[in-house]
């Protein structure tokens, strides 16, 4: 009981809460229980984390799809002195071979577009699949998809692409497909979790009484109520993803034929003292990139009310 | 009521912010409880009942939660002018609650005898450990926990619904406190296990003199139980009154129509008589008297619309708001004026 | 109401006449079990039920919670898989149907529950919710959306909300959405799972008042399911009591307010507390104790634990739901009363 303080049982404490809301009125509750996604969108855009959230993922998104039409030069082009310092001209200053660092910086926006949206793509089929088909089916079939599962949330997934790297070579492609492949086990415990809630619910015990197929019940019923939380863990796994794809581009094992932060960077190693501006930059975006993903997918979770 | 209310709320208003707006949870509420006496607060889900007691006892979740005015006097003191600290020391002392759900309330991971030992010692820290436990068996007892020295040293899980609210009751009653407040102390209970609670509150307001506020929508558990009756809606006391007057007088059309409607043996293979639609939303309560819209006695007066109703003595110890009020006194209980019968 | 709606005439249920003919739904010594672990017996939640649930009638079930009565209801229309005894539709053996005959039955036979908050997928629209089971049935293409304006004009709902979603309704409305959905396909039967019992008082009764009316008009057959005793003599014709996954009493509405039989039903009839401050200090049957532990149930009668009747007799011989005197309604009591007032009954 020590471990208690307080001169009441917090106990107490906790009920009132409990009964406080439950005599919120409609408006209250309404929003508390299912939300269409604009509603979500507002809510979100109501707490701090959500709008620096969305500010800074929707820059990068902005930046990356734009990066033709915003990057002044070609990121590989030769367009100034080597080594300049921010100026006019150059905003964020030149590298070794004189290269214009703003449009690297932009151009790399793209490359991080690209692998979080094809790995995205990857994970939420994998995961929602695994996730789906193991906690419905239930018995062995869970059994076997889980331990699977947990085979691949073990797998040291930085040193498995380096060792695919290092025999197949660098390549955008083979990154994400790498990438994806190891990065669902987390989004399909997440599904699952959710799945297994859900198909307890009454509206799902209400569809089966209707005599809808299981297949319908799952795409009808309990996957647009799972996907929102798995969205949010997307967010995560996605930022992780980003600081894997960064750190293989900065131990020089990125795709050589398209600029990324990761490369950016390692091409500032060896310039440290002297162009700050070289490692700023790049270390900058993937800084904002991360933490976007990161306050959004918080966010969400927030929104959503479920609780990692 | 004889002599000085124990505890009288005065005026409380309670406002909560939520996205859409501001929800006007509790309007200018007043009532007393007198020692010995026992209060039946009733009304629906949202109508501000609960609400009201929490934020009188502090226990407001702030935000979104906000206490805008009144006062809440214990034998004088007023509660909402207590510092944090001075309101834990009144809290399960002299003010103490039991509320509905007994399962929520106590901790998993602690043996009952042991929750209901820290509840002695949470205001008599002098007390050895030692007994406090002797004192939590002794409570256990005198609620009717058969076993009590076995029992406390199960945890809750272990425990049917019925017997944890006994705890809860043996818990609230540690200190002999001067109030005890019941918040649908029985609903999450059976009807054979709820006439076992009732009368366990019943007992134990005998023994120590407590004024019990019970607050319940079960109009069966006002009638069995309280003296005088508080009926809330839309966070607005619309009638109070002595149990005997309410029940066979009730001069509110809302008393009437949640009267009126409950399943009776003469209503059978007719329908009920509903009031129509559903308590408003509170965030954009209606002008006026905010039950106008339900209301069986408007007939379509301008007065409902423009103006709300001031809870007026209609008699001895009984008031109601109502414009109206003096038009039901003509009308025999058992049948309401014009009740729509069904949407 | 259009022709659309299949309009049935069985006969009006009509006082103390419930209408005979075909079963239409029926349970024969239905059992359902849950497994509680290596070590442990199961819980019986429904332990040797039969009833008759006939065409048009509305038959109350009630008990406290625990008794198995939800549990009973999800047996009855296959949401649970009933460890023994047999399921019947209109005499045919629904309990081992697989799910395309089973979807067959469910066109006829279905179940509204009771959290009007958790029944309602929140990511769906009103309309799409009673749409369901015409998409379901393949029923939609031809006029789907004017049936669900006709079922939410039938349950009492503006058909321009139908593309609200349901944190948009309150409770009551709610509710109504989810009988629209369980009317859907013209069901003979429903299952009425506490439809009433988390709604609020003066919701409660329209409620009711719904469903009474729905059943006049419509002519399907209620299974009532509920605590609440006063709302089933209202809706019900014949009520049955369970306790421990057992029906201890059944018979028509008068003989079972007016005359129970069942130490049980006589203790649940006099603990409801009356809304009428003058019968405050009427006799009352007050129970000891609360239900015994479902995965070991005394021996013998059930009840005998808390029983203010019991004898030794009671702990050896496992009393028959059986009618002992006569008076045409059967119980489940080795003393049970032939003839007493619940209000007079004093406990012994």
């Amino acid at each position: 009981m020590t471990a208690r303080t307080g001169p009441e049982a917090p106990s107490l404490d906790r009920d009132v809460d409990a009964s406080a809301r439950t005599e919120l009125p409609a408006a209250g509750l309404g929003a508390a229980v299912g939300t269409s996604r604009r509603r979500v969108l507002r809510r979100l855009l109501r707490r701090p984390a959500g709008v620096v959230g969305i500010v800074l993922t929707g820059t990068v998104v902005a930046v990356g799809l734009l990066a033709p039409v915003l990057a002044p030069f070609d990121p590989f082009a030769v367009v100034g002195p080597s080594l300049s310092p921010p100026s006019g001209a150059h905003p964020m200053g030149t590298d070794a071979l004189g290269r214009d660092l703003l449009s690297g910086v932009i151009f790399g926006a793209r490359t991080t577009l690209v692998v979080a949206g094809l790995v995205g793509v990857l994970v939420l089929l994998i995961g929602v699949v695994v996730g789906t088909v193991s906690s419905y089916l239930g018995g062995w079939a869970d059994d076997l998809l889980m331990r699977l599962t947990e085979l691949f949330q073990v797998l040291p997934r930085f040193f498995l692409a380096i060792v695919v790297i290092a025999f197949f070579g660098a390549g955008l492609g083979l990154l994400v497909l790498v990438l994806g492949l190891t990065s669902w086990a987390l989004l399909a415990r997440v599904v699952r979790s959710e799945v297994l809630s859900l198909k307890e619910r009454e509206f799902v015990d209400a569809a089966r009484a209707s005599g809808a197929s299981g297949a319908r019940i799952v795409v009808q019923e309990i996957l647009p109520n799972a996907l929102p939380a798995g969205t949010a863990f997307l967010g995560l796994i996605l930022a992780q993803v980003l600081l894997i794809e960064a750190s293989l581009g900065f131990i020089g094992l990125g795709d050589p034929n398209v600029v990324s932060w990761g490369y950016l960077a390692s091409q500032a190693q060896r310039f440290l003292r002297v162009a700050w501006w070289m490692s700023v930059f790049p270390g900058l975006a993937i800084a904002v990139a991360v933490l976007g993903l990161n306050l959004l997918s918080d966010a969400v979770t927030d929104v959503l009310g479920t609780s990692r | 009521m004889s002599g000085d209310p124990v505890l009288s709320i005065r005026d409380l208003v309670v406002r909560f912010d939520v996205p859409d707006g501001t929800v006007h949870a509790v309007e200018r509420v007043s009532y007393d409880v007198g020692a010995g006496e026992t209060v039946g607060v009733v009304g629906e889900s949202g109508c501000g009942k609960s609400v009201t007691v929490m934020a009188a006892l502090g226990l407001l979740p702030c935000p979104p939660g906000r206490v805008v005015g009144g006062e809440v006097l214990l034998e004088g003191q007023d509660l909402l002018r207590l510092s944090p600290r001075e309101l834990r020391a009144v809290r399960g002392k002299q003010i103490a609650m039991v509320f509905q759900d007994p399962m929520t309330s106590l901790h998993p991971a602690y043996t009952v005898g042991d929750q209901v030992a820290e509840a002695v010692r949470a205001h008599d820290a002098g007390r050895s450990g030692r007994a406090a436990w002797g004192r939590a068996v002794e409570l256990l007892e005198l609620v009717g926990v058969p076993d009590a020295d076995a029992r406390a040293r199960t945890y809750p899980h272990q425990w049917s619904g019925g017997m944890r609210q006994r705890a809860m009751i043996a818990m609230a009653i540690s200190h002999h406190p001067k109030v005890l407040i019941a918040d649908e102390p029985t609903t999450a209970l059976d009807v054979t296990v709820q006439a076992q609670v009732l009368d366990l509150l019943r007992e134990v307001q005998q023994e120590t003199s407590s004024a019990i506020v019970l607050i319940t929508h079960d109009l069966g558990v006002i009638a069995e139980m309280a003296d005088r009756v508080v009926v809330m809606y839309a966070g607005r006391v619309v009638e109070t009154g002595g149990t005997t007057t309410i029940f066979g007088d009730a001069r509110h059309p809302y008393t009437r129509g949640l009267l009126a409607c409950l399943p009776r043996p003469e209503l059978e293979g007719q329908p009920l008589p509903a009031i129509p639609g559903a308590p408003p939303n509170l965030v954009d309560p209606p002008a006026g008297c905010a039950f106008h819209p339900r209301c069986s006695l408007r007939q379509g007066r301008a007065r409902c619309v423009v103006e709300t109703p001031i809870l007026a003595d209609v008699g001895e110890g009984h008031r109601a708001a109502c414009h109206f009020s003096e038009e039901l006194a003509r009308t025999p209980l058992a049948a309401p004026p014009e009740t729509a019968a069904r949407r | 109401m259009s022709g659309y709606v299949r309009l049935r005439q069985p006969a009006p249920p009509t006082e103390g006449a419930p209408s005979e003919g075909e079963p239409l739904l029926q349970a024969e010594d239905l059992a359902t079990w849950f497994p509680t672990g290596r070590h442990r017996p199961p819980v019986r939640a429904v332990d040797g039920v039969s009833l008759t649930l006939r065409p048009g009638e509305a038959l109350g079930l009630v008990g406290e919670s625990g008794c198995g009565k939800t549990t009973l209801a999800r047996s009855l229309v296959r949401l649970l898989e009933p460890t023994a005894g047999r399921v019947l539709f209109k005499g045919e053996d629904i309990s081992h149907h697989r799910r395309r005959r089973l979807a067959a039955v469910r066109r006829q036979l279905q179940i509204v529950f009771q959290d009007p908050f958790a029944s309602l997928n929140p990511r769906m629209t009103a309309g799409d919710i009673v749409a369901q089971p015409l998409r379901v049935h393949r029923q939609y293409r031809r006029g789907g959306p004017a049936r669900v304006a006709e079922l939410f004009e039938l349950v009492g709902l503006d058909a321009s909300h139908a593309r609200r979603f349901p944190h948009e309704f309150s409770g009551g409305q709610r509710q109504r959405i989810g009988i629209a959905r369980a009317l859907a396909l013209s069901p003979e039967a429903l299952v009425l799972d506490e439809p009433v019992s988390s709604l609020d008082v003066s919701i409660r009764a329209q409620i009711v008042n719904l469903l009474d009316q729905l059943r006049r008009d419509l002519g399907i057959a209620y299974l009532f399911i509920a605590h609440d005793l006063s709302i089933v003599r209202h809706v019900c014709e014949r009520v049955a009591v369970m306790y421990m996954g057992k029906i201890v009493e059944i018979g028509d509405r008068d003989a079972i307010y007016r005359n129970p039989t069942h130490p049980y039903t006589q203790s649940l009839l006099s603990a409801i507390p009356v809304p009428d401050p003058a019968r405050r200090e009427r006799n009352r049957i007050v129970l000891r104790g609360g239900l015994p532990d479902p995965a070991r149930p005394p021996s013998g009668c059930n009840f005998r634990t808390r029983c203010f009747k019991a004898q030794e007799r009671c702990a050896e011989e496992e009393p028959a739901l059986v009618d002992r005197f006569g008076h045409g309604h059967p119980s489940a009591c080795l003393y049970a009363d032939p003839a007493v007032p619940a209000a007079s009954t004093e406990p012994a």
